[in-house]
């Protein structure tokens, strides 16, 4: 079981955002919550059946006005490797982002 | 050596910023669309300087349908250098406006599936302090042309988001303030005549009010609406290509002061935003029409005469 912290730094102001782990239906999100206007975080420690070098499969929603451009971080509390993924709203979506990927946090 | 007071009126319109860290904002620094955040904006029609700063406190509350509504608490300290940055310790003191207030939102944004509108409702309480230059041709020349800060208040309350790529908001506020908005000011030229060359040299000169003409605790109104539409929402989201957000603005302003009819001062602008950030401070050029409808009687019929050109620039700090 691996505790997973995500994170989502915006340039600009980010209205809501969260993530579905390892969740091909998405069907239950993790909400992240505001620290500042730019910053979401999740309060708690995202709870994963995984071990050190699995994949992780990802899918990660954000909202925030056309052209805002964030990094997203999932950080294994364990032994601090991370997954960065970066993006920018409104593409193909108005005013949100939605990407998706599997990848090992290195 | 004796001096002497001349006056020349001066066709500005002066301002009053009220929390300028939006980029939408007209000339007087009213915007209806709110940015929360520490920015500091120079506005070149009233050549005024202005800092802001916020302290937010957010919460998400509750969730209903696809839409999740968060609460926030800010504290915003508005400090304005009437006279520009250069003069913000002149011989006439500390020439600043200054506002402090309470601001609380409540926003509503769409969940993590659905939805592309966001909105958030307001309101704000702030205690205004003005700093006014006036001049009165009764007094001796020494004492012609004098600074003066003035009490006041605002109450607001405005709604304001976005929806697709069109950014907009609306807002009612009222308060006591001073008329200074509503006058022109006179350039104040203190002159000094030397007996022995027989030559008169300029002194000293000020921008100020009449007066005559000048009133505090003035109550008013603002009606204030903005609308501002994406133009480039294809190109900015490539971001290989660092183009900056283009936007085209309206703004609808109705202005009420007491002893004074009611204004309609409607402005157009092009902004460019921030790239990665668009709703951020960036640059402005906005072209308002002073009185539309020539309520005040102004000596010039033709509206296009009482338009006035504004640059505005910002930079949000993070």
């Amino acid at each position: 079981m691996a505790k997973l912290t995500i994170e989502v730094n915006g340039t600009g102001t980010i209205d809501n955002a969260g993530i579905f782990l390892d969740d091909p239906d998405e069907k239950l999100p993790y909400y992240l919550d505001p620290v500042t206007d730019e910053d979401w975080k999740t309060t708690d420690p995202v709870s994963v059946p995984m071990k050190a070098d699995d994949p992780l499969s990802y899918s990660l929603h954000v909202v925030a006005f056309t052209g805002t451009q964030f990094t997203a971080t999932i950080t294994n509390n364990d032994n601090s490797k991370k997954i960065s993924i970066s993006g920018v709203t409104g593409k193909p979506y108005p005013n949100r982002a939605v990407i998706k990927g599997t990848d090992i946090l290195k | 050596m004796k001096r002497f007071l001349l006056i020349f009126i001066f066709v500005a319109m002066p301002c009053f910023a009220f929390c300028q860290t939006s980029i939408f904002s007209d000339g007087t620094g009213q915007s209806a669309f709110k940015i929360s955040g520490t920015a500091i904006t120079a506005n070149t029609k009233d050549e005024s300087l202005d800092i802001a700063f916020d302290v937010l406190k957010r919460k998400k509350v509750k969730r209903v349908g696809s839409y999740d509504f968060f609460k926030r608490w800010a504290v915003d300290l508005n400090l304005t250098a009437t006279k520009g940055i250069s003069s913000i310790k002149s011989s006439d003191g500390f020439p600043i406006n200054a506002n402090l207030g309470i601001y609380r939102g409540w926003k509503k944004s769409p969940g993590l599936i659905a939805g592309n509108d966001m909105r958030e409702t307001y309101i704000s309480i702030n205690v205004l302090s003005e700093s006014d230059q006036l001049y009165d041709l009764t007094k001796a020349t020494a004492d012609a042309s004098y600074a003066k800060t003035y009490p006041g208040w605002k109450a607001a309350i405005g709604r304001f988001g976005y929806c697709k790529n069109t950014l907009w908001g609306m807002e009612l506020n009222f308060g006591q303030a001073t008329n200074a908005s509503q006058l022109t000011q006179a350039t104040v030229s203190t002159l000094q005549n030397s007996s022995a060359t027989d030559s008169v040299k300029v002194f000293k000169e000020q921008l100020a009010y009449s007066s005559s003409e000048f009133r505090s605790g003035q109550f008013n109104v603002h009606v204030n609406a903005d609308l501002a539409f994406l133009l480039n929402s294809s190109e900015i989201v490539d971001t290989t290509k660092k183009i900056l957000p283009i936007f085209l603005g309206l703004h609808f302003r109705y202005v009420g002061y007491q002893l004074s009819k009611p204004q309609f001062n409607p402005a157009i602008g092009v902004y460019f935003g921030k790239i990665g950030a668009p709703r951020n401070v960036n640059l402005g050029v906005n072209m308002q029409f002073v009185d539309l409808t020539n309520a005040l009687n102004a000596k010039s019929s033709n509206a296009w005469k009482r338009s006035t050109l504004g640059l505005t620039a910002g930079y949000q700090l993070k």
